[in-house]
């Protein structure tokens, strides 16, 4: 106990300002889960997928396009940064769209029962990653050869954004790295949560959330909401992805999405799942509680840290720390 | 609200289709045999281990060079047998591997098995082949108690990780001296041990043990690079100026670019899962002066040899590829023996081959590109297993890229 | 179903006393409810139409002859290599070791099914008892202080012998695992779906992230090795199980499936399984008419527990060594296929799930790089054009006929609003 209470205090504003860092990575995922169950009460297993393409797009884009090999300063870097993270989210919307038309909606106009989206979620994930597994140039699926775009491997993403140490809280040091992380989520959850509070198809999302049958009657699109919803979780996801990537300097890799992926669902139900502003809390705080468990009792245990917590704050308030509403 | 049924049809048949395709792609690999007309025997040898994932770096170096050892074989005047060699691709998973090891057990053509290549999938799959009486030889699993578990088939031809963290301990006590070590592990059946036998050798040695911790979620396992920020202030906090990292290179790569980036101002000092191509590509820049040991020379003669074959598909840092060349040659030699002697069936063949290891002595030992083979009786570990066979690395700046610098082996550097 | 049309009508008075105290509670729901009981048990089909008359009594010796032609069958599948020479996709599925697979799956879809089909609670974390059972098996028979004391000293130290313990260990594993269930169980079935599915998932994390961490106890990573093989000597039977590859873990296997039918058949038809039914339509009408709700879903929850504790121990001594790399959540995710699959709730459909998830990778090993993904699309397809499973059960089939108007997500409905 002394162990770990002397570790806390001794690695507080280290382990505070990695903890807001990967919070906001896994607040931005959690959107995605949290929109779409708002809307559909489905765990969209599949998101984490999502979140990978970004990354895989990521490289593709960085390489390829931009032809970078070392790291970028001034304009350059802020066109470059922009350009691969319209890239990256662009494309995980359309992953995200790509599931939704395939895996979910015809099983919604069947009207299959909710365990039936789950298992065709997790069939779309494993769809996608061994599609990406297979996708190093060599191999075939229906006569086509599949691009070279991941390969079985991780693949290094080019280091374009070189860290740089700002200023210090209390002796932690804080980069720019830290900075770009927080303050694109900052501004990508601000500017959700504005779509989602003042604008008309915001607020058909609220109204198909709280009751679907009355919105439809209502006038309101479901299939267009249904869309937007996925398409915005899924640009959520890959902004995430980039800045995941830029982060930790990480490598693009097929099963990339997995772990994040549960560590953001648990951030969500953490936070009441279905609540937006839930979702950014959720993120946050499971972002701080591993890292400064991890202090506390070793960074091994993490994860299982993470889940305690979890399921603690779910025994005191079963519908996580905001309640389940989609509310302004 | 209902489907057609032809929609039903042409779904199913899409997935055929996509099998079919599939058929059509995967024909494209393998194989490597001469066949020609003279009466040989077709055998076929299975390479276990990661031949994909993310730590192939540390594979398949070996398993080219078994490739080119077997094909050279195959294209050999009167050898009497034409050897497939086989992908049993595991991932170097150990949950993976069974099915993987029940499939190549299975095979009525089977032989000997090169692998397993990692000790994870050794320990799951050694009484698989143990069981089925095949002989396996593994090139690069270094795990301390892979011998413990007495498989009468299972033979290594490289040192295990019990020299290896002695060694380790007494390079970091004797020779780079740091103020305090730092021990971190990745949390697999490889890294764990591996990390705790240094630590404790350490101690012995008198060096101040500064912390102790593990990865959470190790790429090796997740495919996930891990967010090694509260590792990283967990060290600077400790106050060492050392790490010893027990792992795989997709993790340690990654530690030394977040260190590197956080400024943590440390040295790394790593095994044999941490020297891999992998290693110089994930952690960038900042890999320069990482040390390493393995129980492999990277850079005696046959790895131009592998370099010139392989050709672009290579990996320029080529570890254990002269000792899957000389276990690929040693079954190679032991097939040759058991068909020479008589052996026509594969059975007759896997005791022939069985029989061959077993009466290798130090008098009359298999001599390979990396050193002379032979194996203990009781162990079958190899007979003379010594300090000379670890080699130190140190990364440094090419003239192009990274590169190792063989520093020497365990007797010239610790004397 | 010829079992339930004699069940005599009265057995059904408490549902009646139930609804009335229900009566002003929640009429639609309990109405559902009263009505899917009726169509699901007693003289239902026999009213549904004049086919039922004549099938009947055909039934009740075609039934049985079926499962033992079927289970004869089933029991001679890895001898079929001996006998006939086989092409090698066959060679492989019917191999002792793919088979005991097929049955150590199919045991642990049934427990599953209990859970999620038949009490429809969501459990994504069902490894964690698998694994409770395999460390229990290793405990228990010595193996895991075996492992400690060869790490501490250099001398030789006799393997473990507990192969005759076997029958003991698997009830002890038993009780461990229905400990462990009640244990998770008792505090999160409050839990609504969603929320119980992530708990335990989460739970399902938190054992394996122990075992690996807690060394001193579990082996850590490199987990336990030196397990015995079971063996039985009761004078006139003597049997011994040798290596992992022995065709008699299949026979195992298949006693152990075969009772956990009978039990979970039986178990299904009493009031227990007819308060799932109830719990698993409508939770608040269930509870309204009385349904001891969480004490009947921790019961489902045990149940399912035990089920896998029992396959655990069988895995433990069949693979001999056990490590927490096994019990990932990808393996709870492929038992939760299996159960899909085949029919959530349907007993012969968690048995084909099993086989076809198990087997079908074995059969097309040509294809490894592509399995998955052809995997991952046959599940989509699957349930798009049959979400109730390849062999649904007939009651469930019966229930979603009734509940799927008032049960089903909105319809898309094509874009235009209604």
């Amino acid at each position: 106990m002394g162990d770990c209470i002397d570790g806390v205090t001794r690695q507080f504003w280290d382990q505070t300002v990695n903890g807001l860092t990967t919070g906001s990575i896994y607040a931005m995922i959690a959107l995605g889960y949290t929109m779409v169950y708002g809307v559909l009460q489905l765990i969209n297993f599949a998101h984490s997928e999502v979140f990978m393409v970004s990354t895989v797009v990521a490289l593709h884009a960085l390489k390829e396009w931009f032809g970078v090999t070392a790291a970028l300063h001034g304009a350059t870097l802020i066109v470059v940064f922009l350009g691969v993270l319209l890239a990256s989210a662009l494309a995980s919307g359309v992953t995200a769209l790509t599931i939704e038309r395939f895996a979910y909606r015809p099983l919604r106009r069947r009207g299959a029962p909710r365990l039936s989206f789950l298992i065709s979620a997790i069939g779309a994930s494993l769809a996608i990653q061994y599609l990406f597994s297979l996708m190093d140039g060599r191999h075939y699926l229906l006569f086509y050869r599949l691009p070279n775009l991941m390969g079985p491997s991780p693949r290094q993403v080019p280091r374009f954004v070189e860290s740089e140490r700002l200023f210090t809280i209390f002796g932690t040091p804080v980069t720019n790295k830290h900075l770009l992380v927080v303050g694109v989520s900052l501004v990508m959850l601000f500017l959700l949560d504005r779509f989602v509070n003042r604008t008309r198809i915001g607020r058909g999302i609220r109204a198909v959330a709280q009751d679907p049958e009355a919105a439809s009657m209502m006038g309101v699109n479901i299939d267009r909401v249904v869309v937007t919803t996925f398409f915005i979780g899924g640009v959520m996801a890959g902004a995430a992805g980039l800045l995941f990537v830029v982060y930790l300097n990480a490598a693009a890799n097929w099963p990339i999405g997995f772990l994040p992926g549960i560590k953001a669902f648990s951030a969500a139900v953490l936070g009441g799942i279905g609540n937006i502003r839930g979702a950014m809390l959720g993120g946050v705080l499971l972002g701080l509680a591993e890292k400064h468990g991890g202090a506390c009792f070793g960074t091994q245990w993490e994860t299982a840290i993470s889940f305690v917590v979890l399921v603690l704050v779910l025994m005191f308030r079963p519908s996580g720390l905001l309640g389940e509403q989609v509310r302004s | 609200m209902q489907k057609p049924r032809w929609l039903t049809l042409v779904a199913i048949l899409g997935v055929f289709a996509l099998v079919g395709a599939a058929c059509n792609g995967d024909g494209g690999g393998g194989g490597g045999g001469t066949p020609d007309g003279d009466e040989r025997i077709e055998v076929t040898v299975y390479g276990q281990g990661a031949w994909t994932g993310g730590a192939n770096g540390l594979v398949l170096p070996s398993m080219q060079s078994a490739q080119i050892r077997f094909d050279e074989l195959n294209a050999e005047e009167g050898y009497p047998a034409t050897i497939t060699f086989e992908q049993a691709d595991t991932q170097g998973s150990g949950d993976a591997a069974p099915p993987v090891a029940q499939g190549a057990a299975e095979d009525p053509n089977t032989v000997a098995i090169m692998g397993p290549a990692f000790s994870g999938e050794s320990r799951a799959t050694g009484d698989t082949y143990n069981d089925a009486g095949i002989p396996f030889v593994t090139a690069s699993a270094t795990g301390e108690d892979l011998a413990d578990f007495d498989w009468d088939f299972w033979y290594r031809t490289v040192g295990h990780d019990g020299l290896q963290s002695s060694l380790a301990a007494r390079w970091v006590a004797e020779v780079i001296q740091p103020e305090s070590l730092f021990i971190l592990h990745d949390t697999t059946d490889y890294g764990q041990p591996l990390a705790e036998s240094v630590e404790a050798a350490a101690t012995d040695a008198g060096i101040t043990i500064a912390g102790k911790t593990g990865i959470p979620e190790p790429a090796i396992n997740t495919g996930v690079t891990v967010d090694f920020s509260s590792i990283i202030s967990d060290i600077a906090d400790s106050g060492a100026d050392a790490v010893f990292f027990g792992g795989y290179d997709v993790d340690s790569g990654p530690f030394l670019d977040q260190a590197a980036t956080a400024e943590l101002d440390v040295q790394l000092i790593s095994g044999d899962g941490s020297v891999s191509s992998s290693l110089l590509e994930l952690a960038g820049p900042a890999a320069e002066g990482a040390l390493l040991l393995a129980p492999s020379n990277i850079s005696a003669g046959f790895v131009e040899k592998y370099q010139a074959e392989v050709g672009g598909e290579g990996f320029s840092v080529a570890i254990y590829s002269a000792e899957g060349y000389d276990a690929a040659g040693l079954i190679g030699e032991g097939i040759k023996v058991a068909i020479d002697g008589g052996a026509e069936t594969p059975e007759d063949i896997r005791t022939g081959i069985k029989e061959y290891l077993d009466g290798l002595t130090e008098d009359a030992p298999f001599e390979g590109e990396a050193k002379s083979i032979f194996f203990d009786a009781d162990t079958h570990e190899l007979g003379h297993e010594a300090e000379e066979l670890y080699y130190f690395y140190e990364v440094v700046q090419g003239d192009e890229a990274l590169e190792l610098q063989n520093l020497g082996n365990a007797v010239e550097v610790l004397g | 179903m010829a079992e339930s049309g004699q069940r005599p009508r009265r057995r059904r008075r408490p549902w009646i006393r139930w609804q009335r105290r229900a009566a002003e509670v929640r009429l639609a729901g309990v109405n559902r409810v009263r009505a899917l009981l009726r169509r699901a048990f007693a003289p239902a089909r026999a009213a549904q139409a004049g086919a039922g008359r004549w099938i009947e009594p055909r039934r009740r010796w075609v039934l049985p002859i079926l499962a033992v032609v079927g289970l004869a069958f089933a029991a001679v599948l890895p001898l079929l290599d001996q006998w006939f020479e086989l092409p090698g996709w066959m060679l492989r599925a019917t191999s002792g070791a793919s088979l005991a697979k097929v049955g150590l799956f199919a045991l642990f879809a049934l427990g599953l099914n209990v859970v999620v089909g038949f009490a429809g609670l969501l459990d994504l974390g069902y490894v964690a008892f698998w694994a409770i059972g395999s460390y229990t098996a290793a405990f228990l028979t010595g193996a895991a202080t075996y492992a400690q004391e060869v790490r501490r000293s250099d001398e030789i130290i006799p393997e473990p012998q507990w192969q005759m313990w076997m029958w003991l260990i698997l009830l002890a594993a038993l009780v461990v695992a229905v400990f462990a269930g009640a244990l998770l169980g008792s505090p999160t079935l409050r839990l609504r779906g969603d929320y119980l599915a992530i708990v335990t998932l989460g739970f399902g994390e938190i054992v394996r992230v122990t075992a690996n961490n807690l060394a001193s106890v579990t082996g850590g990573p490199r987990g336990i090795s030196n397990i015995p093989h079971p063996a039985i000597d009761l004078g006139v039977v003597d049997l011994e199980w040798k290596t992992f590859l022995d065709d008699k873990y299949y026979w195992l296997l298949l006693v152990l499936v075969v009772f956990w039918i009978v039990a979970i058949t039986r178990l299904d038809r009493s009031r227990i399984g007819r308060a799932w039914v109830a719990i698993r339509e409508d939770e608040v009408a269930a509870a309204a008419m009385g349904v001891p709700v969480v004490r009947m879903k921790i019961a489902a929850f045990v149940i399912g527990a035990s089920t896998a504790g029992v396959g655990g121990v069988v895995y433990a001594e069949q693979i001999n060594s056990i490590a927490p790399g096994t019990f990932i959540i990808l393996q709870s995710i492929l038992i939760l296929a299996m159960v899909v699959i085949g029919g959530m709730g349907s007993i012969p459909g968690a048995i084909l799930g099993a086989a076809l998830v198990v087997l079908l990778p074995e059969i097309f090993r040509e294809f490894a790089s592509y399995r998955f993904l052809v995997f991952g699309l046959a599940l989509v397809l699957l349930m798009i054009f049959r979400p109730q499973g390849l062999l649904p059960s007939k009651r469930r089939k019966a229930e979603l006929k009734g509940a799927v108007v008032e049960e089903q997500l909105f319809d898309a409905g094509g874009g235009e609003p209604a």
